[in-house]
């Protein structure tokens, strides 16, 4: 008796959850989704566009972004299997040459890393510049009490401690950034280690090094054990109220990290911009020059495709004016999430560069 | 009867596709991986080295990491969970045994994060501050020898690990010492014997086949647990003798590096990775599956 009763009450469920399903969409507009993943930097922001612009776009347009990692990001949009990507570092040769055809990078936002430290008993802030950083990282200077550490910080009394070292375990932007940093201001770190998403420790470091997974496991790292020094995300920074140390730039003032001195960083680094369709493999705003300018801090990318007429016109258009929205009306919400906003220059080159998407097969462009 | 030859199609049909899901994982890994082993050939396996910057890949480090940390905490847990269980089958009383067994299987479902998170936080500093000074006499030995400046280390993980494991095998070890016949001990009690002879004689024999299986399970969890080990083995893919230096495991080279690994042969050393992974925890239990199939056949 009781399972001859099942089978109309299963037909009973799909049919009706059918019929839902078709009024529901009857019902508004056609519902436009739009599909995003990469970086998981950008994710909280992303993730606050795309509510703002369902209300903008009253409903009709969702975007959808996973923050399944830059390389992820890049290998489904290789794949075009999403219809943007988003990634901290610029496309390399080899995967732009794999991308089906022309792939845009659109800055979005700006991130910087920074240095934080755990010194027992200190007070004053913590002063470096490129060539300490890379010391203290290829194991040439092992305590604090340095010469060269000294000299920056003749104000503070640092102890003859053993330096703990810690970097991110996973490959991240975060550490392309620390590591594409370091390589332009330390000839010994170009040459032996260069730029990357991680990068190993030398044997000089020994066991004074730690890894640690994700910016909340170098801060939990470098919290746990007195003498260490680490590197992290400045919006983790500012979220768990880290102190960090100031910076030397090129110009040879410390500056700290922040809204002022990151986007005078980008803004001094605006000539050597790529053009929309050139490879922006190799570009950076580390080192950039300006008074006030933060040297570790980078540009976060949003990538598409510049001929968009593989995916329905509708969607192509859609997506093309969600980021005309992001890049002007949007950048308000940059800051309040620890974002730094781009600056104007930045923001008209960007959108000369979606100008010059193609949206449909006969357009003219 | 026409019934009876559908479901047992349809049966068969389930039991098939586990055979072809596990021939698909095989598949998959190593043609995902050919250009690593095009590459390097074996030699990838013993390769000492792992720089994603410049290409140079090599799992032994990973592979001496896994097996060192499971092993260790598996023969740490196996004598921890037998005495658990032979206290619990045989020496406590019915109320106090089910509170503890109970709260044994409570501690088995707790998340590996957050057994991670009590590493860092707890056992890690632990070991930093006092685990590493007790065990200064010891320090002639490699095991032991150096000190740990974080803490993090594959001692950590194997305290961690063991922590993990105990409660599985302890559990599965009482199930099966509580299936041993009633009558079989009470026939060797009337001869006189003490209850440590009745556990070694007829308890444990018995119930062996179910030890073992405990045994099997726990090892497979301990070779592919990755975030709480990640999160206090400190990472580092060296090769070390001292249990206080720091170490990485297979499992959390995979999780760390794969969400942004870009680079063909990165990608693809990694699924070697994997795959070697696979091979490891496969022979383990292949092993205790063979042992147990000849228990089985000495018993009849």
């Amino acid at each position: 008796m009781s399972h001859r009763g099942v089978l109309p009450i299963l037909f009973l469920v799909l049919f009706s959850s059918a019929c839902i399903g078709e009024n529901g969409e009857k019902k508004g507009e056609e519902r436009i989704v739009i599909n995003g993943a990469g970086a998981s930097f950008p994710y909280p922001l992303i993730a606050k566009w795309a509510e703002e612009y369902k209300k903008v776009s009253r409903g009709r347009v969702i975007v959808n972004y996973q923050s399944i990692g830059s390389g992820g990001g890049i290998r489904q949009m290789i794949e075009r299997s999403i219809d943007f990507g988003a990634s901290d570092v610029p496309m390399s040769p080899e995967e732009y040459t794999k991308a089906k055809g022309t792939v845009l990078h659109i800055p979005e936002a700006i991130g910087a890393v920074v240095i934080i430290y755990n010194l027992p008993g200190i007070k004053g802030r913590l002063k470096l510049d490129g060539e300490a950083i890379s010391k203290i990282y290829l194991g040439e200077i092992d305590r604090w009490d340095d010469p060269l550490l000294k000299k920056l910080n003749p104000e503070i009394d640092l102890p003859s401690e053993r330096i703990v070292v810690v970097k991110r375990a996973d490959s991240s932007g975060t550490t392309f950034i620390f590591t594409d940093y370091l390589s332009s201001v330390s000839e010994r770190w170009s040459k032996e280690i260069g730029r990357g998403k991680n990068f190993p420790f030398t044997k000089e470091i020994g066991d004074r090094g730690v890894q640690a997974k994700g910016n909340e496991g170098v801060t939990a790292a470098v919290k746990q054990n007195p003498y260490s020094i680490g590197y992290v995300e400045l919006t983790y920074a500012i979220q768990n109220k880290l102190v960090h140390a100031l910076l030397m730039n090129r110009e040879e003032n410390f500056v700290e990290a922040n809204l002022e001195t990151i986007s005078s960083a980008a803004l001094n680094s605006i000539e050597e911009l790529p053009e929309w369709n050139e490879s922006w493999y190799g570009f950076s705003i580390v080192n950039a020059p300006g008074e006030r300018s933060y040297p570790m801090s980078s540009f976060t990318y949003i990538l598409l495709y510049q001929d968009l007429s593989y995916m329905p016109e509708e969607k192509a258009k859609a997506l093309v004016d969600f980021l005309e929205w992001v890049l002007t009306e949007g950048q308000k919400y940059c800051e309040p999430l620890g974002y730094v906003p781009l600056p104007e220059e930045v923001v008209k080159r960007n959108l000369e560069a979606i100008s010059k998407v193609r949206v449909s097969e006969d357009e003219g462009r | 009867m026409r019934g009876d030859k559908l479901f047992l199609f349809l049966v068969s049909f389930f039991a098939l596709l586990i055979v072809l899901l596990f021939v698909l994982f095989f598949h998959q890994l190593l043609c995902n991986s050919i250009p690593t082993w095009k590459r390097f050939g074996l030699s990838f396996v013993f390769g000492k080295s792992w720089n994603p910057l410049r290409n140079d890949f090599g799992a032994l480090p990973f592979l001496y990491g896994t097996i060192l940390t499971s092993t260790l905490s598996l023969l740490i847990s196996v004598v921890l969970s037998l005495g658990i269980a032979v206290f619990l089958s045989e020496m406590a009383p019915p109320r106090l045994r089910d509170v503890l067994s109970s709260l044994i299987e409570l501690i088995a479902a707790i998340p590996s994060v957050i057994i991670g998170l009590w590493g860092i936080f707890y056992v890690a500093p632990f070991v930093r501050d006092h685990l590493q000074y007790w065990l200064e006499p010891l320090s002639f030995i490699p095991f032991f020898s150096g000190r740990s400046l974080t803490g993090l280390s594959m001692l950590t993980a194997i305290i961690i690990l063991t922590f993990m494991i105990t409660p599985i095998i302890s559990s599965i070890m009482k199930e099966s010492l509580m299936m041993v016949p009633e009558d079989l001990k009470e026939a060797l009690y009337s001869l006189g014997a003490r209850r440590y002879e009745v556990m070694m004689k007829v308890c444990i024999p018995y119930a062996k086949v179910g030890i073992l299986g405990g045994v099997i399970l726990g090892y497979g969890r301990a070779v592919g647990e990755t975030m709480a080990v990640t999160m206090v083995i400190g990472n580092s893919p060296v090769i070390s003798a001292s249990l206080l230096s720091p170490g990485y495991t297979m499992a959390a080279v995979i999780a760390n590096e794969f969400t942004e690994a870009t680079g063909d042969l990165h990608l693809s050393s990694l699924i070697a990775v994997a795959f070697i992974l696979l091979v490891v925890s496969l022979s383990m239990n292949l092993i205790g599956r063979v042992v147990i199939w000849k228990w089985q056949k000495q018993s009849l």
